[in-house]
């Protein structure tokens, strides 16, 4: 059986998540939303999936691999621009001959999660940040492996950190290997991904870290989607680029693609003179 | 990195870390790069340390051991004239193939009698494939088995990358064809040598609780845990329990 997932290439609504790494990539919970399809092709049976994609193919590519960890056989074709379910079918499957899934799961844009048809992902950033507060009660399914339940409403991932002074209140979610200091405050609806570190004495409340994110002591993120030093305020769709890395950066600085330059620039938080300067050593270090 | 100090203002500004030298501001920064080298070394120390253990090893076992190797070999071949290794597709790691070396331990022709021999599985779930006194095993394989020498060869796929001296054993592509999602959480490490179930019962537990084992292995891996399983490894296998 055979079915084709459609990667969403540009979305203004949330662009910045889209600046590191392409949109079928972002994490969600720990998984990225091209995972959560290929499982649930799985899940359906489907043996062979076409994956279509516009924005950096390869590193989607990467980060599927061939698809033998979920027993498929996966293909993912670069494609010049995004195509439409009718598009997809025309061009792909009228001219394939093998057996396809039936019909609501044979073509598939990821403009949702599986089993949440009703959520829309990208339109803005209050979106995403509501299908995330969607996903967590249900995000503990029985292939992840290592996710405890510290009390309700409080997931923990794998090798994650928690000093006994952090504060954590439910509901909220700690990714893998996340490290989290004493006298931090965690929750409520807050969503840490893998890898993140929140210095002591940090708030993180109605937000989203993403992955490899250090958040600086005493950094208070509240309604906001942060990831490396980009901020977004999801409630007021406003974008802006911290720069002090100790309060908000990224584990791997260098790796972080610039803006492109089909998005609006972001807006330069005003910086003072110490700022500037402990940004000009930092720059000097790293 | 006791550089901040607690803002008068607090109550109405919340805290700030505030730097008023230029000593100060340093550490602030340099507390950045030491979180950042901490991350790091947190996400990459894991996999390190166990693949220089993986090397280290099983270069000193496949030393200390090549005369057993040779002795071995030379009975093996001196059994029916045939091939002294026997290589075997195997999954890997997130379902990656590989051949997976052990001494031969069954006649010429055993893989074309599995598929007879198929109805009397001693595993019930079907998944996995045992069974006692099988037919097609050699002399000298029975005792290779009996004190599983066979699998001694492995220790050239730790070397190679494939395998690690700990991790669930590797299944067989047919099995992992028969697997759900959740039992395929046991292909998300490299696989070992030996595991939780070897060290215990052995052969003689069932198909989920094999999978059970393996991924409390997985969510309690550390370098202890490692070491722990090695050592009652050596004792299982001095003492012979289970493998028959």
């Amino acid at each position: 059986m055979k079915a084709l997932l459609i990667c969403p290439n540009e979305r203004t609504g949330v662009a910045a998540l889209a600046e590191c790494v392409p949109l079928a990539n972002v994490s969600i919970l720990g998984k990225t939303l091209v995972e959560y399809w290929l499982e649930h092709l799985a899940g359906l049976g489907a043996q062979e999936v076409v994956v279509l994609a516009a924005d950096r193919p390869d590193e989607v590519r990467a980060g599927i691999g061939d698809g033998a960890r979920w027993g498929l056989r996966v293909i993912v074709k670069s494609d010049k621009r995004e195509r439409t379910l009718e598009e997809a079918r025309t061009r792909h499957q009228a001219s394939d001959h093998t057996s396809w899934l039936p019909a609501p799961n044979d073509v598939t844009l990821m403009d949702n999660l599986p089993g949440l048809p009703q959520l829309p992902l990208f339109t803005s950033y209050a979106d995403w940040f509501a299908v995330a507060q969607a996903l967590m009660p249900h995000a503990w399914t029985p292939d992840r492996i290592g996710v405890r339940e510290l009390k309700p409403g409080v997931w923990v991932g794998l090798n994650a950190h928690i000093a006994t002074g952090a504060e954590l209140i439910a509901p909220c979610w700690i990714g893998e290997r996340a490290w989290i200091e004493a006298g931090a405050t965690i929750g409520p609806s807050a969503v840490l991904e893998r890898e993140v570190f929140i210095a002591r004495g940090a708030e993180v409340s109605h937000s989203i870290i993403g992955p490899e994110t250090l958040v600086g002591q005493f950094t208070e993120i509240r309604n906001s989607i942060a990831w490396g030093s980009t901020l977004v305020n999801w409630q007021r769709d406003s974008c802006l680029k911290v720069p002090d890395s100790f309060l908000l950066c990224s584990r791997e600085p260098r790796r972080a693609r610039p803006v492109p330059a089909s998005t609006p620039a972001p807006v330069q938080a005003p910086v003072s003179g110490t700022a500037s300067f402990l940004e000009y050593v930092s720059q000097l270090l790293t | 990195m006791n550089t901040h100090i607690l803002n008068p203002y607090s109550e109405q500004f919340g805290h700030f870390a505030i730097a008023r030298s230029t000593l100060e501001r340093q550490c602030l920064t340099w507390g950045v790069l030491w979180r950042r080298w901490l991350l790091r070394w947190r996400v990459r120390s894991d996999a390190m340390i166990k693949r220089a253990g993986d090397i280290a090893g099983s270069i000193a076992f496949l030393i200390f051991f090549s005369p057993l190797y040779l002795v071995l070999a030379l009975l093996v071949k001196l059994e029916d004239r045939g091939p002294v290794f026997f290589s075997q597709t195997r999954t890997g790691r997130f379902g990656k193939k590989f051949q997976m070396y052990k001494f031969r331990s069954m006649r010429l022709d055993a893989e074309a009698e599995f598929e007879k021999l198929l109805a009397q599985n001693q595993h019930a779930d079907g998944v996995t494939f045992k069974m006692k006194n099988d037919p097609r095993i050699t002399h000298v394989g029975k005792w290779l088995r009996r004190f599983s020498l066979d699998e001694l060869p492995q220790f050239v796929n730790v070397l190679q990358g494939n395998m690690s001296l700990v991790g669930p054993r590797p299944p067989t592509p047919r099995e992992v064809m028969r697997y759900t999602l959740p039992d395929r959480r046991r292909l998300a490490v490299k696989p070992g040598l030996t595991c939780f179930w070897q060290v215990g019962g052995r052969s003689n537990i069932d198909f989920t609780g094999q999978v059970k084992l393996d991924v409390q292995y997985i969510e309690s891996a550390g370098f202890w845990v490692d070491i722990k399983i090695l050592l009652r490894t050596v004792r299982a296998v001095v003492v012979g329990t289970g493998a028959s």
